[in-house]
């Protein structure tokens, strides 16, 4: 994202890799909370719209680092914007499907 | 909360409105004050574009049939 | 009650001096200095060093201590969104394309940007206009395309008059641009006002079928839903003169007329393409209704469509001032900055409803003001 600093872009990076292992550990405790009753295909369907959404936000960054600054913008607000339709869409999906409180 | 988000949207969207119309302002002062053409195509022998070929595969033929007077 | 008073008088004063900056823009903007065609066009030689007018469409170029021309200019125009496309086109003496310029254009940019960008015109340099022209359409811009495409077979006509004395048939109608799109405007128009008015079991049902149908056809299909640039359209008279596309308009003039009539708006809950987009995405997300009440928030939607008016007029060129996110929604054409406003408002839409139905959209001061002045006319009939 910022090929031109030897400070900034290690730290941007380092800081989307911590959001990474910050997001990993707490989403399980977070789906327990709201008693989603995650099984593994659920966790699959998560997991790629997860992995989606950081290659976008990747993708995005470094075409901007490249001063690719149109293209940078143009893939952070299509593709992003559909992704954060489509993760509503699943929690949507996710909450529908809860299992029935026993 | 979702008052307060309302509220962020609002105001982003107005500076961005804003910024929009006073780009086009901008944009258009400059264009009456340059009086130049908004865009401007010209034909070129040399050019690699669409127009070259068509061009090229006319003169081809001529060519070819030059040529074949001259080796006759 | 004495504050009614006090906002209706604010009201009614707004009211005015909205009209009165209207008519200022309007007026301002026929004492400016328009362009100045034969000095763009003296731009376009090629060969020549001087310019001859011959008439008020075509022009000679002729090299200096010489009588003969040495290529000709000649000026044609089609019929756009917001107005007429002004081209000119540079022929050699034989009869060939040598420069194609647009000169104006009332079209929004960016839409006559990706016409540019598609090479139409360099496709068709080095052509003889003896020759019909075969033209590429570019898709999602169609109203663009045709403007340019007539404006440049029109600026053939004079130079093709002058060299080969062949009158190119001019069959292009300014009436044949109403398709089966207005048609079904106007059927939507009136089934949403007969969905308005039922007390059927089902209306909610009937209410989604046609925002969704409108989506579609409106939207995602025609985007021809209207805007803030087709107020100013409507406005300015520019329709007079022939349109590329009356979808819009008409949809605008209905529902005007419609408001005056009865004092309902029947578009924003019913019709509108992008209201019915942000209901989809509201029943995606967990949403609620959110309104802000200040004073500021509701004034601030009419100052911006008025100083939008006001703009469109001065300038003569409605088609270039519109702010909504609805071209790059449902055309994905528009500039980057509406790009990030479509992009945020759909975000938001999952989470608030109806975000920008709530915030900035044009459609509520002009239903406000529609409203307000027919209720104070109204009141001024009654007392006499």
């Amino acid at each position: 994202m910022f090929p031109q600093s030897t400070l900034l872009d290690p730290l941007f990076w380092m800081v989307l890799g911590a959001i990474q292992v910050l997001v990993f550990t707490g989403a399980s405790q977070w789906a327990k909370e709201y008693q989603l009753g995650m099984n593994w295909w659920k966790w699959a369907i998560v997991g790629f719209w997860w992995l989606s959404f950081i290659l976008t936000i990747a993708g995005a960054f470094t075409l901007l680092g490249e001063n690719e600054g149109n293209a940078g913008w143009y893939v952070l607000g299509f593709v992003g914007t559909l992704l954060v339709i489509g993760g509503a869409a699943i929690l949507k999906v996710l909450v529908l499907l809860k299992p029935n409180p026993q | 909360m979702r008052k307060k988000l309302l509220f962020v949207f609002y105001i982003v969207s107005a500076m961005i409105v804003c910024v929009h119309l006073g780009l086009r302002v901008n944009y258009l002062t400059q264009l009456e004050a340059s009086n130049t053409p908004l865009f401007v195509a010209t034909y070129s022998d040399n050019a690699t574009g669409p127009q070259a070929r068509v061009k090229d595969s006319i003169n081809y033929k001529e060519w070819a049939e030059k040529y074949e007077d001259q080796t006759k | 009650m004495y504050s009614k008073k006090r906002s209706d008088s604010r009201k009614k004063v707004a009211s005015i001096v909205s009209v009165i900056l209207l008519l200022l823009s309007w007026y301002a903007g026929s004492t400016r200095i328009t362009d100045n065609q034969s000095g763009m066009v003296e731009q376009l030689l090629i060969k020549g060093d001087g310019l001859n007018q011959i008439d008020d469409r075509l022009y000679e170029g002729s090299i200096a201590n010489n009588l003969s021309p040495v290529e000709y200019i000649g000026l044609g125009s089609g019929i756009g969104y917001g107005g007429m496309t002004e081209v000119a086109v540079t022929v050699s003496l034989l009869g060939d394309i040598q420069r194609i310029a647009v000169l104006s254009s009332k079209d929004t940019s960016s839409y006559l940007d990706k016409v540019i960008q598609s090479n139409l015109m360099e496709k068709l340099l080095g052509q003889n206009i003896k020759s019909s022209f075969d033209i590429d359409g570019v898709s999602g811009a169609t109203v663009s395309t045709n403007a340019l495409t007539e404006a440049i077979k029109r600026a053939a006509d004079p130079v093709s008059m002058e060299l080969f004395g062949i009158n190119r048939v001019e069959n292009e109608k300014s009436s044949s641009h109403f398709r089966w799109l207005d048609l079904m405007a106007i059927a939507m128009f009136m089934m949403a006002i007969l969905v308005n008015k039922t007390r059927h079991q089902q209306k909610s049902m009937f209410n989604w079928a046609m925002l969704l149908t409108s989506m579609c056809v409106f939207g995602f299909y025609s985007s021809s839903l209207f805007s803030s640039s087709t107020m100013g359209i409507l406005i300015s008279g520019a329709w007079l003169s022939g349109l590329g596309n009356y979808t819009s308009i008409i949809l605008l003039s209905m529902v005007i007329l419609y408001i005056i009539a009865t004092n309902k708006n029947v578009y924003c809950n019913t019709l509108c393409p992008f209201g019915a987009t942000q209901e989809c995405l509201a029943k995606l997300g967990n949403t609620k209704t959110i309104s802000l009440t200040s004073g500021v928030f509701e004034w601030f939607p009419r100052g911006l469509l008025l100083v939008t008016l006001c703009l469109g007029l001065y300038y003569r060129n409605p088609a270039s001032f519109s702010y909504e996110p609805f071209g790059i929604m449902f055309g994905m054409i528009g500039s980057m900055y509406l790009f990030v406003l479509t992009a945020i408002t759909v975000v938001t839409s999952l989470v608030v409803k109806r975000p920008w139905c709530r915030t900035l959209c044009p459609m509520n001061p002009m239903t406000d003001f529609i409203r307000f002045n027919r209720q104070w006319i109204k009141s001024i009939f009654k007392k006499r």
